[in-house]
């Protein structure tokens, strides 16, 4: 077992104890697979995998395809990686033994034809959820794996000057999307989480972009993801198409202010409630609380990693404790009447006393020249 | 993920069309003796969604609910917020979210005022804590399995489907073919392929770029177009490989097996011959277009070797496993006629593998 992944399977070992957990099952639906990742090293291909992590022994994954089976076996992480089928998952129960009790990770996405499978191949063993224990041991990262976030940092830098780089009147919002895609690509990024919006005072949330040009004087708000050797870093800004207005420039400094506060609050061991609050209480000084709330806005930030989108949600009443080396972005993102949805973020590493940031982009209104 | 265009064009896909896909799943209802439909789906898989309102659910999880007479509904874990932008992307009028998806199929059921059996379609891929949750909120009420009630009509696209299912191939064809650059690196023509793509109008696109032992590189590219996959990939030969030649014969082969009534297992025998000499691991699939999305992964038990129709559409995929552990690959997205197949991706070159211009 490396280095890297045996700090790993120790965390999650010292969870299990405190769960009762004989064994732990990592699994992987098309869309959920960072939990296999991080016991394995690889991003799969299929649309399902397993990793198994037993209370005492070697991890072991099992796969769907022999092209899966490859990439594990090349990365050289788990001990021994096998293909199954998913209507037979007979070599899980082998390599399992007899465990009393396992915890599935993403249990709750697990198709039901697949549960029945591994019901047979552990008979007699209770299964429950561990995607909680899973998602709390993920919050702390490894010095390699916040090596791997400064990196993506990197990207999310370059990848929002793609973006100003490619405003410009006329332009579809989807276009604006594919140079930005383009260049996380080329700059050896694998995937990107990415919502956009354009427009005036109207726009009250981001989506996937449509076919709209942009004019002068939109202000084009997203949140790019982009992710590097498995890891995600997010970069939330807004740009004005030709100079900003006062309004514009009104709303940015509310943002920036509230962004932080957020950040002045967040150190280890305070609480995703602290760090939201915060946020919170400068809308509030200014008179646009009644806009915190889930009538405009989701998060107040999140955690990431493996997963663009981990605990803790930043939210008042979230009592999740921020331990040192999580990666968090702070994003007071919202709709108020100002000057519309506005959108400003910046991922950090927490630290025993702040944070270390993640990006060089300057924290601005970007304005794109006509 | 789906970060690209998101559109509902009535000149590609009218409402009236949505409407009749709908409406022959309602058939089946009537026939089964069932009262509503839910039909799940994720940002990984959600085909079947997309095709009965063309919704796009670029996160997270949802279930479009479909009653035995009426429209249906969308009840998603998405925010409320959002609701506008899916009313004007999709068909549906309908919208509800909430974090609790089996409460918010009990509510819009009771709403709804369906009687009878509630069925799932393909319940077996359904996530089992939502089903039991689903059951335990519809107490006394029989769930059955409509297996696969959405999927047997996609497999046989319409005309207009076809249409986009060849600009589709078309643009993952020309993300291909404009990224054959011998001197360029992975990474560019990751870049430049993403950007075709992209630029081109998908909504989802997954490209890899990657090395096929000392000799070469791949480029693939399995793009969505307008709820639609397929697929395109190439080797780029920098010098002559042992593997090659039987890899273009083999891949020449398969492509030419593919018609009427074939099954899977006749494409790998016709491309056997051709890849006996190749010296290397290999491994063949055929993917009705249906489930290119998710590789195959998600194929109904017993149906992985169906003989495909004419009409259907395909996507060939040939992989060979190379000595340092990279792999070479080749693909293409075919429409299936009665004595052959038209290759949708045509912009590329039609051998497996190619020089690097």
């Amino acid at each position: 077992m490396n280095e890297e992944l045996a700090w790993r399977a120790g965390r999650l070992r010292a969870a299990m104890a405190g769960s009762s957990l004989d064994g732990l099952l990592a699994f992987a639906p098309g869309w959920r697979r960072e939990n296999v990742r991080y016991l394995t090293g690889v991003g799969l291909r299929d649309a399902f995998g397993f990793a198994y992590l037993p209370a005492d022994g070697e991890v072991q994954a099992f796969v769907t395809s022999r092209e899966d089976e490859r990439a594990v076996g090349a990365a050289g992480w788990v001990a021994s990686v096998e293909v199954v089928a998913v209507t037979d998952l007979a070599p899980i129960g082998a390599a399992a033994g007899r465990p009393g009790r396992v915890g599935v990770a993403h249990l709750e996405l697990m198709p039901a034809a697949i549960v029945a499978s591994m019901e047979a191949a552990l008979p007699g063993t209770e299964l429950v959820s561990a995607t909680r224990l899973m998602d709390v041991v993920r919050l702390v990262k490894s010095e390699w794996e916040l090596d791997q976030t400064r990196r993506a940092g990197k990207v999310c830098s370059a990848a929002w000057d793609a973006l100003v780089g490619a405003l410009r009147p006329g332009i579809r919002e989807y276009e604006i999307v594919a140079e930005v895609e383009a260049e996380i690509k080329r700059l050896g990024g694998r995937d990107n989480f990415m919502l956009f919006a354009s427009g005036g005072d109207e726009v009250r949330g981001m989506t996937p972009p449509g076919p709209r040009r942009l004019e002068v004087g939109d202000m084009v708000r997203t949140e790019l993801t982009p992710q590097l050797d498995g890891y995600y870093a997010q970069i939330c800004r807004s740009a004005v198409l030709g100079p900003p207005s006062a309004a514009q420039r009104a709303s940015f400094e509310l943002f920036d202010e509230a962004l932080q506060a957020g950040l002045d609050a967040l150190r280890a061991g305070v609480t995703a409630h602290d760090v939201a609050k915060a946020e919170n209480d400068v809308f509030r000084r200014h008179g646009y609380g009644e806009y915190t709330t889930s009538q405009h806005t989701r998060v107040r930030g999140h955690g990431h990693g493996l997963h663009p989108d981990e605990i803790p949600s930043l939210l008042e009443g979230e009592e999740t404790v921020i331990e040192e080396n999580a990666v968090i972005i702070v994003h007071p993102n919202t709709f108020t009447p100002i000057a519309g949805y506005f959108v400003h973020g910046d991922p950090v590493i927490v630290t025993k006393t702040g944070h270390e940031r993640l990006l060089s982009t300057e924290r601005a209104l970007f304005s794109a020249p006509v | 993920m789906k970060r690209g265009l998101v559109v509902l064009d009535e000149a590609e896909t009218s409402r009236r069309a949505l409407g009749e896909r709908v409406e022959r799943l309602q058939g089946v209802l009537e026939e089964r003796g069932v009262g509503a439909a839910f039909v799940y789906g994720d940002v990984y898989r959600s085909g079947d969604i997309t095709y009965l309102s063309n919704i796009c659910i670029y996160w997270n999880e949802a279930v479009l609910a479909v009653p035995a007479k009426g429209s249906p509904a969308l009840l998603t874990k998405l925010s409320k917020r959002v609701q506008t932008w899916m009313r004007a992307s999709s068909s549906l009028d309908d919208l509800r979210s909430g974090p609790n998806l089996a409460k918010l199929c009990a509510e819009w059921l009771e709403g709804a005022g369906a009687t009878g059996p509630v069925g799932l379609v393909e319940g077996g891929w359904w996530p089992g804590t939502l089903a039991a949750a689903l059951g335990a909120e519809l107490t006394g009420r029989e769930l059955v399995d409509l297996g696969g009630a959405v999927r047997a009509e996609r497999e046989r696209p319409e005309a207009g489907e076809v249409a986009l299912l060849r600009a589709g191939a078309e643009l993952s064809a020309r993300s291909v073919a404009e990224t054959l650059d011998g001197l360029a690196s992975n990474d560019d023509r990751a870049g430049r392929a993403e950007l075709i793509s992209r630029s081109g109008g998908v909504e989802d696109v997954v490209v890899a770029s990657h090395p096929a032992g000392p000799e070469g590189d791949v480029v693939e590219v399995v793009g969505e177009y307008r709820g639609y996959w397929t697929a395109a990939a190439r080797v780029i030969a920098r010098q002559q490989a042992s593997w090659s030649e039987p890899m273009v014969a083999g891949y020449r082969a398969a492509g030419g097996a593919l018609r009427h009534g074939v099954t899977t297992d006749g494409v790998r025998a016709a491309a056997a011959g051709g890849l006996a000499g190749a010296g290397v691991p290999w491994a063949l699939e055929v993917l009705h277009h249906v489930d290119v999305e998710t590789g195959g992964g998600y194929r109904l038990p017993g149906k992985g070797d169906a003989p495909f129709e004419a009409g259907a559409v395909a996507a060939l995929r040939l992989r060979l496993e190379l000595p340092d552990g990279s792999s070479a690959v080749a693909s293409d997205t075919f429409l299936i006629g009665p004595t052959g197949a038209e290759r949708l991706t045509a912009a590329l070159p039609e051998a497996a593998v190619v020089a690097g211009s």
